[in-house]
C-alpha cells in the first residue's frame, strides 16, 4: 500500500501533522497504538509557563530545545492554526498566542494555559475572580472529583465558595460495581432525561451563586450535555478537570481521529509498526503487526510516538532507546542521572528524547534519515512539566513537519 | 518543662515494630498497664523492610542450629495464632549446576536435627510444584518456608494489646530519659507532628527500638554494640511464584524469593553502614543491578518481570559483648537487664533476632519484666489467637465459597487483610463500597476502619495498614481520591495536601532506583498529573514533601 505519508503514533502529534497534511490533500496513513496521552487532558493546551526562562532567547539559552528549533517566530501561525484545526474538528478552544489565561486544577490551584476546552472555568488574571458566591458540585460518590480541593483553593483567593454533591438514580447504577463510579462512566449516563434531571439538582443546591463549578465528566454520552446543564442552570456553569482518564481528552481525541478520517485519512487503531525497509538511505517502507507482510509504502515518514508514557521512549538499565527505528536518542549514559530526589523536582529524564536536525529529521547510528521526521513528545530537549509546554511543543513540531513535507508555508487561509 | 499529668504505667513499651507490638500485647495480656511509643507509624524500620518471609529455618540450619530451631517453632505458632498474616506456601532449596549438591545432604541433615522437615524432591517435580523455577536446577529440597505479611501482624497485634487496655502514641519520639538516681523511672516524648512534650512515667521502660535501640540506650546512658547492616530487596509488579526459591548453598546475597500477596521479592544484600545513614539509606544502581543478577538463577522470568519498587531495611545486629570490634556478630536474640549489666534499675532492652521470633522476643521480655514487677502470670502468646485469625475467615469456608465470590471486590480485598475482623468494616452503602485502590481493591469503607480504628493518621499510614497504592500503579489513582476521603476526617487543606506530596513521594523514593520500563512510564505520568495537571508542585514545595 503506498501513501504519501505515513505516520506511527496517533496522538496530539500524529493527528496534527495528518491533518495539516490530509487538508493539503495528501494522502496519510496513521499507525495508532491507542495510547494517547490526550485521554488524561486536562482539557488545556499549555504553550511556556514562563518557569524555563524567556521563550524569546530559547535559542541562546536552550539551543536542542523543540522551540529552538521550531523558531520562536512561527508559533504564533501555529497557534492560530492549532485553534482553527481544532474549531474544525467540532472543538472550541479559547485563549491567545502571547497571553496565558488561568484555569483551575483538581486541587484548586491556578495553572497557567494557552488554549482551554469550551466550558471550563479559565479567568484572564485572578482580578477577573468571582465577586459573588460560586457553588463547587460533587457527584456523590465519585472520588476522581473532590469539590471541597477546589473550594479551599478559591476561598485562599477571598472567593466565596460552598460545596454540594448531588446524585441521580442513573448513576446510582454504576455504584453496582465498586470500579463503575469513573468520569467515563458518569459521562455516558449523562443522556437524554438525566441531563435534565441533573440541572435541576444543580439548580436545588446552587441558590444565589453567581457560578457553578461541575467535574469535567460531560460528552460522552450526549454531545451538547453541558450545554443544555448550562441551559437549564439559573446561573453560569464552568468544569474542572478530574483526576484519572479525562472525558474531555477522549472526546478530543475522538474529534481529531473522525476529523482526519473525514479528510480522506487513512487510521489504522490497535496496530504498531513492527519492521522498516530502507533503500538507498531513506526509510521505504514499514510493516505492522497486524498487517502481516502486507508493506506500508510512503516518501515521507513521521515518529510521532510520544515520550516514555505514549512508549516512543523505552527505557532499560543499561539505556533509552527508540523502539521502532532505534533512532539515535539523547539521554544521560549513567542510570543514576535520570531521576532526582523528588517527583516534584526537575526530572531529567523527562526530557529525553530522539536527536533531530534543523529540518526535525532524525538520525539512526549518527546518520540523518531524510524522510524521516519526529514530532511530539518523542523529540527531545523540552520538559513539558516544568516549562508548561507539553501541548505547545506537540503542535509546534506537528506542523513544523508538516510544512517540512509540504515544502512550504501552511496558510491560515487555506482553512476550510 | 511543662508537663500536664504525668501519667503512670506499668510499662513502656518503646518502638513499634513486630517487637515492640509483641510485647505490648504479652504485657496487657498479662495484666499490666502498657503504654506503646512509635516515634513514626507501626513497622516503619526493619519490621516492615525484609522479605516477609515465614522462616521455616532451613536458611540457619548448617551455620546456625539455635535460630533454627526457633524459627521453626515460631513458624509453627505464627500459623495457628496469626493465620491470616501468612500464606502457607512451602519452600524450595534448590541446587543450580554452579552449586555443589554435596551441600544438600548436609542441608537436609540439619534441618532435620532442628527438627525442619525437609525433603529432596527430584528436579521434574520441583518444576511441576514451582514452573517459575530455574529449570537448569539439578536438586531441590522442600521445607515448610511461608510469606507472612508483616503489617499485617504487627497492626494486629496492637489491636490485641488495645484491646486488652494498652494505649498507644505513634509519632511520639523519645526525648529523653527521667531518671531518679540509678533507675529510670519513665520518659519524655515529643510529638513530632506538633512538637509538644509529654512526661510519663513508668515502672518499666522496654527498649525495642530495633537499631535506633542503640542511640536510646546511649540517652539512658548505657551502650550496646549495635552494627548496621543494610539489606536492600526489589519488588516485581506480580506475582512470579508460589513457593518460597532459595539457593540450597551457604547463605549469601540475593537468594531469596519470596511471593507476598499480589507480586513476589527478591532479597536481600548485606552491607554495613555507618549510623547516620541509618534513617537516610537508598538503594544504590549496583545493589539493584546484583538482586536482578541473582534473582534470575532462582526464576529466570524475573529478568523481563516489571520492577514495581527497591526498598532497604536496617537489621540491628549486636556484638557481643565481649567482642566489642563486632567480628563475632549473632543474629540471635538479645536481652538486656540493664540494672545486672549497668547497674540501672528500670530499663530492659530486647534486640537482634528477626521478625520470625517477634513473639519469642516478646515472651522473653516480658517475662524479665513481669520478674523485676513481681508479676507471676504466665505468657500465652503461643496459643491465643491475634484479632482476625479467631475464626476461619469467609474466604475459607466458614460460610462457604459461594457467600465469598458473591462479595463485592473492596470487602474481597479485606477479608485477605484483616482476616475475621473484616466483618467490623461494615460495607452498609454502595458509596461505602467506592473503590478508592483499584491495585489492592481498597474501599471507602475500609480507609475510614483504618482511620478509627488502626491508627492511620495519614496516606503513608494507609498504605501500611490497608495496602493503599502498593499495587502496581504505585499510588498514582488512589493517592488523590484517597486524601478527599481523608480529608473529610477534620484536616486543612495545606495538611491533606502535604501529605498528597509526602505520599506521592514516598511511593517515589522506591520507584527511582528501579526507574525504567514500566516504572518510568507510570513516573513521567504521575509527575505530569500531580505536578503539571494539578499543580501539587505550586502549593506543597518539593523538600517539605521529602520530610518525612
Amino acid at each position: 500500500m503506498k501513501y504519501d505519508v505515513i505516520i506511527a503514533g496517533g496522538g496530539l502529534a500524529g493527528l496534527m501533522c495528518g491533518i495539516a497534511l490530509q487538508r493539503e490533500g495528501r494522502r496519510v496513513a496513521i499507525i495508532s497504538s491507542g495510547k494517547s496521552a490526550l485521554h488524561f487532558s486536562s482539557g488545556s493546551l499549555e504553550l511556556w509557563n514562563g518557569a524555563g526562562g524567556s521563550l524569546e532567547k530559547i535559542a541562546e539559552e536552550k539551543p536542542t530545545h523543540p522551540y529552538a528549533i521550531v523558531g520562536t517566530e512561527h508559533l504564533e501561525r501555529y497557534s492560530n492554526l492549532t485553534k482553527d484545526i481544532f474549531a474544525a474538528a467540532g472543538v472550541t478552544l479559547t485563549g491567545d498566542y502571547g497571553c496565558n489565561h488561568l484555569r483551575l486544577s483538581p486541587i484548586g490551584a491556578m495553572r497557567p494555559a494557552w488554549l482551554t476546552v469550551n466550558g471550563f472555568y479559565t479567568v484572564t488574571n485572578e482580578d477577573e475572580l468571582p465577586k459573588g458566591k460560586v457553588v463547587v458540585v460533587g457527584i456523590e460518590g465519585f472520588l476522581d472529583f473532590y469539590p471541597e480541593y477546589v473550594a479551599d483553593g478559591l476561598r485562599l483567593k477571598g472567593v466565596e465558595c460552598e460545596v454540594a454533591a448531588v446524585t441521580l438514580p442513573a448513576l446510582e447504577v454504576l455504584r453496582e460495581s465498586a470500579t463503575e463510579m469513573r468520569g467515563v462512566n458518569i459521562s455516558r449516563a449523562l443522556r437524554g432525561d438525566v441531563v435534565e434531571q441533573l440541572a435541576e439538582r444543580v439548580n436545588a443546591v446552587s441558590a444565589g451563586a453567581e457560578l457553578v463549578l461541575l467535574p469535567a465528566v460531560f460528552g460522552l454520552g450526549d454531545e451538547d450535555a453541558l450545554e443544555r446543564v448550562a441551559a437549564r442552570v439559573s446561573c453560569q456553569v464552568k468544569v474542572v478537570p478530574t483526576a484519572s482518564a479525562s472525558v474531555v481528552g477522549v472526546k478530543m481525541q475522538r474529534q481529531l481521529t473522525e476529523y482526519f478520517t473525514l479528510l480522506g485519512g487513512t487510521f489504522l487503531p490497535g496496530d504498531k509498526v513492527k519492521s522498516y525497509r530502507v533503500e538507498q538511505g531513506l526509510i521505504a517502507g514499514v510493516c505492522t503487526h497486524n498487517h502481516g507482510d502486507v508493506e506500508f509504502r510512503a516518501d515521507s515518514f513521521v515518529l510521532a510516538t510520544g515520550s516514555f508514557f505514549g512508549r516512543g521512549l523505552v527505557a532499560n538499565p543499561d539505556g533509552v532507546y527508540e523502539p521502532i527505528f532505534g533512532a539515535d536518542v539523547d539521554y544521560d549514559a549513567d542510570r543514576a542521572e535520570w531521576c532526582s530526589k523528588s517527583i516534584l523536582d526537575t526530572q531529567p529524564f523527562q526530557r529525553y528524547g530522539v536527536k533531530v536536525d534543523s529540518h526535525l529529521r532524525v538520525s539512526i547510528e549518527s546518520t540523518t534519515i531524510d524522510n524521516l521526521y519526529a514530532a511530539g513528545a518523542v523529540v527531545g530537549g523540552a520538559d513539558a512539566v516544568k516549562e508548561g509546554c507539553g501541548a505547545g511543543v506537540v503542535v509546534s513540531t506537528a506542523l513544523m513537519v508538516a510544512e517540512e513535507i509540504l515544502g512550504r508555508t501552511l496558510c491560515e487561509t487555506n482553512v476550510k | 518543662m511543662a508537663a500536664k499529668s504525668k501519667k503512670e504505667y506499668d510499662v513502656i513499651v518503646i518502638g513499634g515494630g513486630a517487637t515492640g507490638a509483641g510485647t505490648a500485647r504479652d504485657c496487657a495480656l498479662r495484666g499490666l498497664k502498657v503504654l506503646l511509643v512509635e516515634r513514626k507509624d507501626f513497622a516503619t524500620g526493619a519490621t516492615g523492610r525484609n522479605h516477609g518471609l515465614l522462616h521455616s529455618g532451613a536458611r540457619y540450619a548448617v551455620t546456625d542450629q539455635e535460630s533454627a530451631k526457633e524459627c521453626i517453632s515460631e513458624n509453627m505458632i505464627l500459623r495457628r495464632i496469626a493465620r491470616h498474616c501468612v500464606e502457607e506456601t512451602d519452600g524450595l532449596f534448590i541446587t543450580l549446576p554452579e552449586d555443589d549438591l554435596a551441600y544438600q545432604s548436609l542441608f537436609i541433615d540439619s534441618c532435620r536435627k532442628a527438627g525442619i522437615r525437609a525433603e529432596a524432591i527430584a528436579p521434574e517435580e520441583a518444576l511441576r510444584l514451582e514452573p517459575s523455577v530455574n529449570p537448569a536446577l539439578v536438586g531441590a529440597v522442600r521445607v515448610p518456608d511461608g510469606a507472612v505479611d508483616p503489617f499485617r501482624l504487627v497492626s494486629a497485634n496492637v489491636l490485641d494489646a488495645r484491646l486488652h487496655g494498652a494505649e498507644v502514641l505513634t509519632y511520639h519520639e523519645v526525648e529523653n530519659f527521667v531518671r531518679e538516681a540509678d533507675r529510670i523511672v519513665g520518659v519524655v516524648l515529643r510529638n513530632t507532628l506538633s512538637g509538644e512534650l509529654l512526661e510519663v512515667r513508668g515502672r518499666m521502660t522496654v527498649n525495642a527500638a530495633g537499631i535506633w535501640g542503640h542511640l536510646l540506650a546511649a540517652k539512658a546512658g548505657v551502650e550496646i554494640n549495635m552494627f548496621p547492616a543494610k539489606g536492600a530487596l526489589l519488588v516485581f509488579g506480580h506475582r512470579v511464584n508460589n513457593m518460597v526459591i532459595n539457593r540450597c548453598r551457604k547463605p549469601a546475597d540475593a537468594d531469596i524469593l519470596v511471593p507476598g500477596d499480589t507480586i513476589s521479592l527478591i532479597g536481600t544484600t548485606s552491607e554495613r553502614i555507618p549510623f547516620d545513614e541509618v534513617d537516610n539509606n537508598v538503594v544504590t544502581p549496583a545493589e539493584v543491578d546484583v538482586l536482578l543478577r541473582e534473582g534470575a538463577m532462582l526464576a529466570p522470568e524475573l529478568a523481563t518481570t516489571r520492577i514495581l519498587r527497591a526498598y532497604s531495611g536496617v537489621r540491628p545486629l549486636v556484638a557481643a559483648d565481649n567482642d566489642p570490634s563486632g567480628r563475632n556478630i549473632s543474629r540471635g536474640i538479645v536481652c538486656f537487664d540493664h540494672a545486672e549489666r549497668d547497674g540501672l534499675e528500670g530499663l530492659v532492652t530486647i534486640t537482634g533476632g528477626k521478625l520470625m521470633t517477634y513473639r519469642l522476643m516478646a515472651e522473653w521480655v516480658t517475662n524479665l519484666v513481669c520478674r523485676k514487677l513481681g508479676v507471676t502470670v504466665g505468657c500465652t502468646t503461643a496459643e491465643q489467637p491475634l484479632p482476625g485469625s479467631k475464626s476461619v475467615p469467609v474466604s475459607e469456608g466458614r460460610k462457604g465459597r459461594k457467600e465469598f465470590v458473591s462479595l463485592r471486590a473492596g470487602a474481597k480485598g479485606a477479608v485477605g487483610r484483616h482476616g475475621d475482623m473484616a466483618e467490623e468494616i461494615g460495607i452498609r452503602s454502595g458509596k461505602d463500597a467506592a473503590l478508592v485502590c483499584e491495585c489492592e481493591q481498597v474501599s471507602v469503607a475500609e480507609l475510614r476502619y483504618a482511620i478509627e480504628k488502626l491508627d492511620a493518621t495519614c496516606l503513608v499510614d494507609l498504605r501500611r495498614r490497608i495496602r493503599l497504592g502498593m499495587g502496581t500503579c504505585q499510588g498514582h489513582l488512589c493517592a488523590l481520591r484517597a486524601s478527599g476521603v481523608l480529608s473529610e476526617c477534620g484536616r486543612t487543606r495545606e495538611q491533606t495536601l502535604t501529605d498528597l506530596a509526602s505520599f506521592v513521594d514516598e511511593r517515589w523514593r522506591g520507584v527511582r532506583p528501579v526507574a525504567w520500563g514500566d516504572s518510568i512510564v507510570e513516573a513521567q505520568f504521575t509527575q505530569w498529573f500531580y505536578d503539571g495537571v494539578c499543580g501539587l508542585g505550586d502549593i506543597v514545595k518539593p523538600n517539605k514533601a521529602q520530610e518525612e
